[in-house]
């Protein structure tokens, strides 16, 4: 679905992936771990379209998106939800939704989206009139994934889903991207949490300095004894 | 009761310098522009409503539509040509663009029509209730201004557009995220502040006659009332027009037209330096 290949990016003149390439297939769910600085975000950023990569390409269902716009790359239904969540702080739960369903692909569907949107979320629902910027940071996240959740997207990707959140609220995270991950959503996610990350992933990889160091699936990302070191604490 | 007529001419009256300052804050809060020739735009809206009522005798509503209409689109095709390419340049070379349109344009409309006041010749009559004087091109002005800043509101927060306004201006790079393309967003802005301009136009062909300096007054005091407000506050520029509406009227029939400004000015001043952000500014935003 996604085929990442040989991506060398940074900003001006400082670069930060230096050849990465990956892959994930439809209904997968593909984690990137690593350590601070080593380009997750980065990453994400080209593959939304946010930064446009010095070379290498990107390629969604054999169609080349490295340098399209990001907001024609949302609407072909590649969805983020962003580090922190970044809702609109000064619009209500509702409308954070109803952006959501911006495209024109998505907007005839909100109605029916939403009640089903209320219905994983109903904490969401209980604040749909309360502006975005009053909840808290867990409840903004929720909100977040929703918003991307909505417009039924052929992939969402996460970046640090779990980022400065508390590990209850953690948990409540990783419950929901299960569930969007069993309705058969393709996910590409980068995360620092590797261990909670490992649960939900099919294929692993991990970026160290640009790179990508390793990368395979769950059983053998797991048993590798440097991540293991490194990154398990085992 | 003069001073009741006043302030209530004043309240009237503010009701057209509310439009003003929501077009100047929506144009900051989303496109982050200062629009320094918003004045301008006014002015040339009263001289296209002139020369068709006047030179061509077109149906004062008609010439108001098509006034309000050029004067939008005299504000996106600035957008387009002057502001778009500079929205990347040092914020100085974008101020001095803006200032470039408002002297190109008051000059344009000195060769054009001379120095001289032109008015349109409506004549409104006085509404006499009780001992209350109140002039119905006021009451006029402030019913359609309600009218308009009503269906603004609905436009901005009901419809899509309207979300990917709020959406632009609150976080760019996340509202293209979610396929709303901001170029798009700006000309709609662009728009919407020129129609508000137009409408503000309209208002004032009964009470005011225009001429090549009109912009200047009006850029600073519809300026005035935005940062009184606090800069980019939707309510804070509808509260501050009232304000700046009263004072104005209120001084100005207590005294003369010139203690009026002054006192407006004052008042401007008191509050930016107890309150520098403005009533209700904060970085809050539209």
């Amino acid at each position: 679905m996604i085929k990442i290949e040989r991506v060398v990016a940074g900003y001006g003149e400082i670069t930060i992936l230096k050849g990465v390439s990956l892959e994930i297939g439809q209904g997968e769910t593909a984690i990137i771990v690593g350590p601070n600085g080593a380009g997750k975000t980065t990453l994400l950023k080209v593959v939304t379209g946010l930064l446009k990569p010095f070379s290498g390409t990107v390629h969604f269902n054999d169609q080349q998106i490295d340098h399209e716009e990001a907001h024609r790359i949302a609407g072909m239904g590649i969805c983020i939800v962003p580090e922190g969540g970044r809702a609109f702080p000064r619009l209500t739960v509702y409308n954070n939704l109803k952006v959501g369903t911006y495209s024109k692909r998505a907007r005839k569907h909100f109605k029916e989206r939403i009640q089903g949107i209320f219905e994983l979320f109903p904490i969401l629902k209980e604040r749909q009139g309360q502006a975005a910027g009053s909840l808290s940071g867990g409840e903004r996240q929720m909100l977040a994934i929703a918003r991307a959740l909505i417009s039924q997207p052929q992939v969402i990707l996460f970046d640090e889903p779990s980022m400065g959140l508390a590990p209850l609220v953690v948990n409540e995270v990783f419950k929901v991207i299960r569930e969007i991950k069993s309705q058969g959503y393709t996910v590409l996610m980068t995360e620092q949490n590797v261990k909670k990350a490992l649960q939900v992933a099919d294929h692993a990889y991990l970026l160290e300095s640009g790179t990508v160091e390793f990368h395979g699936d769950r059983e053998i990302f797991s048993k590798n004894p440097n991540i293991q070191k490194a990154y398990l604490g085992i | 009761m003069l001073i009741l007529s006043s302030i209530i001419n004043g309240i009237l009256y503010g009701g057209v310098l509310a439009l003003l300052a929501f077009g100047l804050n929506l144009m900051f809060g989303v496109v982050e522009i200062v629009h320094f020739f918003y004045g301008q735009c006014v002015m040339v809206g009263l001289y296209v409503i002139y020369v068709l009522v006047v030179w061509l005798h077109v149906p004062l509503l008609l010439s108001c539509l098509i006034g309000i209409a050029a004067v939008a689109l005299l504000n996106v095709l600035t957008h387009l040509v002057v502001v778009q390419p500079l929205l990347k340049s040092p914020l100085i070379n974008q101020f001095l663009a803006l200032a470039s349109v408002m002297i190109i344009l008051e000059n344009a409309c000195l060769i054009i029509w001379g120095a001289g006041y032109k008015g349109i010749p409506i004549n409104l009559p006085v509404l006499n209730i009780g001992e209350l004087f109140i002039r119905t091109s006021n009451l006029i002005a402030f019913l359609g201004s309600l009218t308009t800043l009503g269906l603004l509101y609905l436009f901005l927060n009901r419809t899509y557009l309207g979300l990917a306004i709020h959406a632009v201006a609150q976080d760019k790079e996340a509202a293209k995220l979610m396929a709303i393309n901001p170029k798009i967003i700006y000309v709609v802005t662009m728009f919407t502040g020129g129609i508000l301009a137009g409408i503000a136009a309209s208002f004032f062909v009964p009470i005011f006659a225009v001429h090549p300096h009109f912009g200047g007054g009006f850029t600073l005091t519809a300026f005035v009332t935005v940062v009184l407000g606090g800069m980019g506050n939707l309510l804070g520029g509808f509260i501050g027009a009232f304000i700046i509406g009263v004072v104005t009227m209120l001084f100005s029939t207590l005294a003369s037209s010139e203690v009026g400004e002054i006192a407006a000015f004052v008042i401007f001043l008191v509050v930016i330096l107890i309150r520098p952000q403005g009533i209700l500014g904060s970085r809050s935003g539209i």
